[in-house]
């Protein structure tokens, strides 16, 4: 391998680690506390399909918001304190606030402007 | 004849300029990208439609394109390490005052006017420029190869940072800490400090410069090429999503479909920088906007299923930004690296143009049409234009008449 392909090699990876780093950190530190509750997506552990994970989540008092793009996990809404710690007694490994998420955001994700550009996304909401 | 590279200065070795370019690449790039995250929060704690932070983002957009030609001219004169760190202060300032801005109009100072020139500051034209004065000519192709690279990595990388930065934090403090990424610009641009040397070619003036490339059919044919490149790239960035759910597909699809369109970009951009080291630019240009329209073809002939796009997206992601370590390099390779900056300005311009144009005529077509169908042919038809006049563009440096000593 060249000493041109080596450098891009390393530096793709000292990116990488640190990305890994800073997204851990940031991950750890976006969990929920148990006492929360309202609109939450719980991320059970990874080679759960959706199935399994729904219904971990439905022996709460869990609704269903919407499936996500990751199998294992799920969006869910309960107004009931304590609604993170019981999902995590079902199995979550982790607790998160849902963000607000639509093809908007992927819109506005191009740097473009969305409202002006992207009318036909409107149907998608 | 092509001007040399300008020599190394000091502890400024091609090896790490090209590290600070690429850093700065990366975080111009990722930092942007994220903005999309920021629409329906911002919109929902101040009580704004969405068409609030829609204009800012234009505004921010339009001032972004056109900058872009005076960045460039500016770094040609002045370094590009100045225009890089002034750019940077915009940027990062026009990011955290964003967290603070209560007012449509105070919103559309700092996301849009700030961001904008911020980004016209510390854009690719004006790294690449600066790795191209920096590296020797043999590497050149290369080095604009993995900048490149690293720039569609900081895409692919940031937005899903952001996401988890407004779930731990919240928005606002997000925001302030996107800022500090754009603020770690500024030292890195002390690396890419300076400007070629007059003593590196023919010595020209700025407008000398410009005249020699007006009348040069390559170089507008470089700016019609890469028109199209913007118009492809950003009417699928932003439709495709849309269009895959037309069709009966989950809008999941379409998220991991630009997903792999990021990653594949990656790989192409580097691969093209490497390939444009050793092989004609124009030839492989050509090829790749070719290739674009084949993709485009086959795709929207072939019926559609979730393979289908996957496999669309991975192959549009391997000639995303395959283009711009090609165009940039030409331009280098036909004027040299003196006024660098201000003629890939230029070029770049044109790709924005295309880029607001694919995206604006995809809304209206299909709004028009009810569907994207004529869309994708305009894009297929680009595509078939541009491999086309590619192919007649004069790749040699200019011959220039060396001033005779006295």
């Amino acid at each position: 391998m060249s000493g041109g392909h080596r450098l891009a090699l390393g530096f793709s990876g000292a990116v990488a680690l640190v990305w890994g780093a800073v997204f851990a950190l940031t991950l750890a530190r976006a969990e929920l506390p148990r006492e929360e509750s309202g609109r939450v997506v719980a991320v059970y552990p990874f080679g759960w399909d959706s199935r399994k994970a729904a219904a971990a989540a439905f022996r709460t008092e869990a609704r269903l918001v919407r499936d996500t793009w990751l199998p294992n996990a799920i969006e869910v809404i309960s107004e009931q304190p304590g609604f993170a710690g019981r999902l995590q007694d079902s199995g979550a490994i982790a607790v998160y606030r849902a963000e607000p998420f639509s093809l908007f955001t992927l819109a506005g994700c191009t740097g473009l402007p969305p409202g002006l550009v992207t009318r036909s996304l409107r149907r998608f909401g | 004849m092509a001007a040399p590279a300008a020599p190394a200065l000091t502890w400024r070795t091609p090896l790490l300029v090209i590290i600070a370019g690429c850093t700065i690449a990366l975080l111009n790039f990722g930092v942007r990208s994220g903005f999309g995250l920021f629409l329906e929060p911002i919109s929902a704690a101040n009580g704004w439609g969405r068409e609030v932070f829609a204009f800012a983002i234009a505004i921010q957009t339009v001032l972004w394109g056109f900058g872009q030609p005076f960045a460039g001219a500016m770094a040609d004169r002045y370094g590009s390490g100045r225009v890089l760190a002034i750019g940077a202060i915009l940027y990062a300032a026009g990011v955290a005052l964003t967290a603070y801005s209560s007012t449509p109009l105070m919103l559309n100072v700092t996301h849009g006017v700030l961001i904008g020139l911020g980004l016209a500051g510390t854009s690719f034209t004006v790294a690449l420029a600066a790795i191209a004065r920096m590296v020797p000519p043999e590497k050149r192709s290369w080095a604009l190869g993995i900048g490149t690279a690293a720039g569609s990595m900081g895409q692919f990388l940031m937005v899903p940072l952001g996401q988890a930065f407004i779930a731990a934090y919240g928005w606002a403090f997000a925001l302030i800490l996107l800022s500090l990424f754009a603020l770690a610009i500024v030292p890195l641009a002390s690396v890419l400090a300076g400007r070629a040397p007059e003593g590196t070619g023919v010595q020209q003036s700025l407008s000398e410069a410009l005249r020699e490339a007006g009348v040069q059919r390559s170089y507008w044919l470089l700016i019609f090429g890469f028109f199209v490149c913007g118009f492809h790239v950003s009417f699928i960035q932003t439709h495709l999503p849309a269009y895959i759910v037309d069709r009966g597909l989950d809008p999941a699809t379409g998220a991991w479909a630009l997903a792999l369109v990021g990653l594949a970009n990656v790989i192409g951009s580097y691969t093209a920088g490497v390939l444009g080291g050793r092989h004609s630019k124009k030839y492989l240009l050509s090829f790749i906007y070719g290739a674009r329209a084949a993709v485009i073809a086959i795709f929207v002939m072939l019926p559609m299923t979730e393979i289908s796009v996957l496999i669309f997206a991975f192959a549009m992601g391997l000639l995303w930004l395959s283009t711009v370590p090609l165009t940039s390099g030409l331009v280098a390779q036909i004027f040299g690296p003196r006024y660098m900056a201000t003629l890939f300005g230029i070029v770049f311009f044109s790709h924005q143009v295309g880029g607001f144009l694919g995206v604006w005529l995809g809304g209206r077509l299909f709004d028009a049409t009810g569907s994207y169908d004529m869309v994708w042919w305009i894009s297929i038809g680009l595509g078939v234009f541009a491999a086309i006049v590619h192919w007649p563009i004069d790749e040699r440096p200019l011959a220039r008449v060396a001033p005779v000593p006295a």
